[in-house]
């Protein structure tokens, strides 16, 4: 059994890991949309017992390989060609800073 | 089904004459423009010179290609599979201006078979969606453009049922976004088990259940593009490898799935009841039951769909490609959470939540993991059926096709459920079929086939008795 | 400088003091900033009762061709930023990885060579979390199942260090700071390293001191390098986790080399002394080490280990790898350290302690390997005096890296040969060695015969003596009455006739035998 409280603390903590920020509107709209389907459909989940192993994936896969082989990467201007000047400089990735 | 009425007939036309070809492709082209400008919205952005170069190649190259299996037909390709070289946005507005470098091995497929790619047909965002509401170009449907086409790969179907000329759609489907289009505009919705056609170049939503299949006006024409877009492919890790060769195969006894039946709206139940009776004729029909799956498939598809999505999300950060602003002087958490609650609708930021919260530790074990056991017993249940049954059947979608008004009206969880008949055999990776089954207040209504892993082709032959 | 003659001055030390009573420890180590020179810490020194436990979780590159899960090179030697990605490493919607088998082969090496636990059955991981340097702002990594686990590694003393688990991901791309980390406006971004494999090895904490903690290092990487899997050119990084008296632990992360590693967890442990003396509880927390400084600093938190939500990655698959295939792995693992160092004590009868050295330095040993293998009857005993004492003594005293110091094994064994002749003295070994590394570079042989160093082969030694003793009976008379400094006089005035080059041992020989 999983007791989860969801309220705005805790959508506002996930969406924040998430990297998202949410307006008040849009928290006042979510809470009680999320917590329908986590208490109404999610938490179902709690009512059946399981000791089958995960399905990670719906049929049985296992070892796919490739061989240690290099292969052309892309052409400088195939890596840029999605980015915009102002976050390309000269051959390097422009980002945000870290500290 | 007559026989002039698929591809087929006319590949082998074409190759015999090519003005075949290119009086197809202008007449598609016309219908495109005509219903873009009518705002039906089936294709995301339209580029009649990527198209008419291909015709081109093709006209030069004709020798070469005569032995295509797709020579001159026209293919248009959900917004969600790369196209090298035009805009493939997924239906999200955070992917405005993401050319794709490469081509999804679908597309390659269809170019060396001689087919053209036509376009980007429209989606909900992401394929987060059963309605194509959920992005800014909404399809229409064809028999009532106050309704919705379904989705996600709404435009895609909606074009297929509008077009009066040869043409094919590659769709996806993660939990029913190919046959629940395909009922909701009365065509034929082809989707592999999974991992049979690869998924590499597609946009993933959520990558254990997202599989590419085909739209079709007829089986034939589903199978026949299925049969191309699949097979081996060593850039996809979950390709299975086994190519789907059209065939037929024998069916025999087929089970109706009680509780998808009984769920459906009275209407659309009463059609599907007709049906059946007329399949009784030809199959053995059995009422069966499917009590987990009926219960649990839903909270279990949409914990895994919302966990994966929120990871393969977290890719769109405004950097390297898509929208992206200005990044000097701001933080990285700044910018990334500036742009991503900026470019995100509110569906996908719904989704972003939900599965974000399903995989953090504290409920991880609760959801996540849960889920991905739970699966397990529900594939089991799909198993043991099919151990007796050739084939189970049901409504597509318990409803027609609604009007816009009423989907503005339902709340996210209510959105979700009506999903109900097409989830469980997304969830366990099934191969299913949507064929039209006849009509209610002038909307089609579909009826769903679904067969175990790998056996494509008893949906084939069932199809075409249906047909 | 470079990490590798960083491990083996820790390793060389003593030997080095043994050869060359005048070569100073490595001078750039000495010359620590003022910072660093004020945190006077031994990094041996334990306070008496005091529990130290440092773990490492060490970061390795993969000896593979091609990345992790795409076929970009791994060659970004002399490459343009960013040359090497693909749609894979940038992340690009649509784009698949594939698992690279070579470094699943590596990864179960160095689990075996570690004494791990083999796991047959794993798969990877989305770790997810925000950071300008991940393609993805996922880590593909392992989670809950390692490729390998609870293995050991034992360093010199006997001590036995426990490896929790050794796992493959995939690495970041490189984060330029124009400005410098905190003054830059933005980050350039180079992905080329982006999808490198990694091997991130994960020890107990059961290292007790900043020291033991880079022996730990040095002694791992030697077998990493006896497993011949690791990228070379390049550093292996640790992120020091470290407690006391069973605080809080800090974790001080990605540190870079062996030296740094000691430094930082030596300052770390000066600083939570300092708190704890000050009544201060010691706060869990990630630091980062400045190398320049030789601190460590709080770094901004990010991510703790509850939020990267890791999910099965959808787009992999499981492995399985076949009991056949481990085995076969195992069974054709190289020789290991500890093996080789016994087998030459055994075999060739070197003393223990040069055996160790030899055998603590991989391209130390290979070079022994090929002077026995291009004569297998030479003195090894010698060889190995001369690989261990004369040549580290140089490679030591200026820094070098052995590997890029061309030590031809053809010239070490002409060399031997002319010792065990008795043609040459020890004072002109040293010499040539000297010259040959750091030097002019010509061969030792050839040194020593252009510099006349060389018993001459027209000189007969045996006649020299008998000649000195002729014309000195005073001396021999001296000697025979019990003064033993005649014989050194004796020996001096042979020197002198031969010019320096004859070996002392045996002038004394020579002199000796025909006295009595
Ligand atoms: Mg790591
Ligand atoms: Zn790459």
């Amino acid at each position: 059994m999983c007791a989860v409280e969801v309220n705005k603390d805790l959508i506002k903590k996930v969406a924040a890991n998430a990297r998202l920020n949410l307006t008040d509107e849009e928290l006042e709209k979510f809470v009680p949309q999320i917590k329908e389907i986590i208490v109404e459909s999610f938490s179902k989940l709690d009512s059946i017992e399981v000791d089958e192993k995960p399905s990670f994936q719906p049929i049985e896969l296992s070892n796919k390989f490739r061989r240690d082989e290099v292969k052309p990467s892309l052409p400088i201007e195939k890596v840029f060609s999605n980015v915009s000047k102002e976050l390309r400089k000269e051959n390097y990735f422009k980002g945000p800073k870290v500290l | 089904m007559k026989k002039e009425e698929t591809v087929n007939f006319f590949v082998s036309e074409a190759k015999k004459d090519f003005r075949i070809v290119e009086e197809n492709l202008h007449n598609v082209i016309e219908e495109v423009k005509f219903t873009q400008n009518k705002g039906l919205n089936y294709f995301e952005k339209f580029d009649e010179e990527f198209v008419l170069n291909q015709l081109k190649k093709l006209k030069e190259n004709q020798e070469a290609n005569l032995s295509g299996k797709l020579f001159g037909v026209p293919i248009s390709v959900k917004d969600t599979i790369c196209v090298k070289g035009l805009e493939s946005t997924a239906g999200s507005k955070f992917l405005k201006g993401y050319v794709p470098v490469f081509d999804a091995t679908v597309v390659s497929n269809v170019k060396k078979e001689g087919g053209i790619i036509l376009g980007k047909t429209t989606q909900d965002e992401f394929g987060f969606g059963t309605f194509s509401t959920n992005t800014s170009r909404v399809p229409k449907n064809p028999f009532d453009n106050e309704r919705s086409c379904g989705g996600s790969s709404g435009g895609g179907a909606g074009f297929c049922a509008i077009t009066r000329n040869y043409h094919i759609n590659i769709g996806e489907s993660t939990g029913g976004s190919i046959a629940g289009p395909a009922s909701f505009c009365g065509v034929a919705g082809f989707t592999p088990t999974y991992g049979r056609v690869s998924r590499y170049g597609l946009i993933d939503y959520a990558n254990s259940l997202d599989k590419i299949g085909a739209i079709g006006r007829n089986i034939e024409d589903a199978a026949l593009l299925l049969e191309v877009i699949s097979g081996k492919d060593d850039n996809d890790s979950t390709n299975i490898g086994e190519k789907y060769v059209v065939d037929e195969a024998p069916v025999k006894k087929i089970g109706v799935i009680k509780e998808l039946l009984d769920s459906a709206d009275p209407e659309v139940k009463k059609i599907i009841q007709e049906k059946i009776n007329e399949l009784k004729k030809f199959f053995i029909v059995e009422e069966v039951s499917l009590p987990l799956n009926f219960n649990y498939s839903l909270p279990t598809y949409h914990i895994i769909a919302s966990s994966e999505a929120s990871t393969n999300l977290a890719k769109l950060s405004g950097l390297r490609y898509g929208v992206q602003g200005s990044v000097e002087g701001k933080h990285f958490d700044e910018y990334f959470s500036s742009i991503r609650s900026e470019e995100f609708s509110e569906e996908a930021k719904r989704r972003i939540i939900l599965g974000t919260f399903a995989r953090m530790s504290g409920f991880r074990n609760a959801y996540y993991l849960k889920s991905m056991r739970v699966r397990t017993k529900l594939i089991e249940e799909f198993n043991n059926l099919f151990k007796k049954y050739d084939l189970l059947i049901s409504p597509t979608m318990p409803i027609i096709s609604p009007k816009f008004s009423e989907i503005s009206t339902l709340s996210p969880l209510q959105n979700y459920s009506t999903d109900l008949c097409t989830i469980p055999v997304n969830l366990a990776g099934l191969p299913h079929i949507s064929i039209n089954a006849g009509f209610s207040k002038n909307m089609p209504v579909g009826l769903m086939a679904v067969a175990s892993h790998l056996n494509e082709n008893k949906l084939y032959s069932f199809a075409k008795v249906m047909q | 400088m470079t990490e590798q003659s960083n491990a083996q001055l820790n390793i060389q030390s003593n030997a080095q003091a043994n050869a060359r009573p005048n070569a100073q420890s490595n001078t750039k180590s000495n010359t620590q900033s003022i910072a660093q020179s004020n945190v006077q810490v031994d990094s041996q020194s334990k306070l008496v009762n005091e529990k130290i436990m440092i773990g490492l979780e060490i970061h390795a590159y993969l000896d593979t061709k091609s990345k992790l899960f795409c076929s970009c090179s791994t060659d970004d030697t002399m490459v343009e930023p960013n040359s090497l990605c693909c749609p894979v490493c940038l992340g690009h919607p649509g784009s698949k990885p594939v698992l690279n088998e070579k470094a699943v082969e590596l990864a179960t090496k160095i689990g075996l060579a570690l004494n791990c636990t083999i796991n047959k059955d794993f798969f990877f991981s989305r770790k997810t979390y925000f950071y300008p340097d991940m393609c993805s702002n996922y880590q593909i990594t392992q989670y809950e199942i390692p490729i390998a686990e609870k293995g050991f590694v034992d360093l010199s003393e006997g001590k036995r260090i426990r490896i929790k688990r050794a796992h493959i991901e995939w690495d970041p791309a490189a984060l330029i700071h124009p400005e410098g980390m905190g003054k830059s406006n933005y980050v350039l971004i180079d992905h080329n390293r982006s999808g490198f494999p990694l091997i991130e090895i994960v020890t107990e904490p059961d290292l007790e001191s900043p020291a033991q903690a880079r022996e730990f290092l040095g002694v791992l990487e030697n077998i990493l390098s006896y497993l011949s899997v690791l990228k070379p050119n390049t550093t292996m990084k640790a992120d020091c986790n470290i407690s006391i008296n069973y605080g809080n632990r800090v974790e001080i992360k990605n540190v870079s080399g062996f030296s740094a590693a000691e430094k930082a967890l030596s300052y770390e442990l000066l600083r939570q002394r300092k708190e704890v003396s000050l009544g201060n509880i010691i706060e869990q927390q990630t630091r980062a080490f400045d190398a320049d400084l030789g601190v460590t600093k709080e770094l901004r938190k990010k991510e703790t280990e509850d939020d990267y939500g890791y999910i099965f990655d959808p787009d992999l698959v499981k492995v399985n790898l076949p009991e056949e295939y481990v085995n076969e792995i195992k069974e054709n693992l190289p020789e290991l350290p500890n093996q080789k160092t016994k087998r030459y004590i055994s075999e060739y009868g070197l003393p223990e302690f040069d055996s160790k050295i030899l055998c603590s330095n991989f391209v130390l040993t290979k070079i022994f390997d090929e002077i026995v293998n291009t004569n297998k009857s030479i003195d090894k005993k010698i060889s190995a005096r001369i690989l261990t004492r004369e040549v580290m003594s140089v490679i030591n005293h200026d820094s070098l890296d052995l590997n890029e110091v061309n030590i031809d094994p053809k010239e070490i064994v002409s060399l031997v040969e002319l010792i065990v002749s008795g043609m040459v003295s020890d004072k002109n070994v040293k010499q040539s060695i000297i010259n040959y590394i750091s030097g002019d570079k010509s061969s030792p042989v050839d040194y020593l015969n252009k510099n006349n160093l060389l018993i001459s082969k027209n000189i007969d030694l045996g006649l020299v003596v008998e000649t000195i003793l002729k014309n000195n009976q005073k001396a021999v008379d001296d000697y025979k009455s019990g003064n033993e400094k005649s014989l050194n006089f004796l020996a001096g005035l042979v020197m002198r006739e031969t010019k320096g080059t004859a070996s002392p041992q045996k002038v004394q020989e020579l002199l000796k035998s025909k006295m009595n």
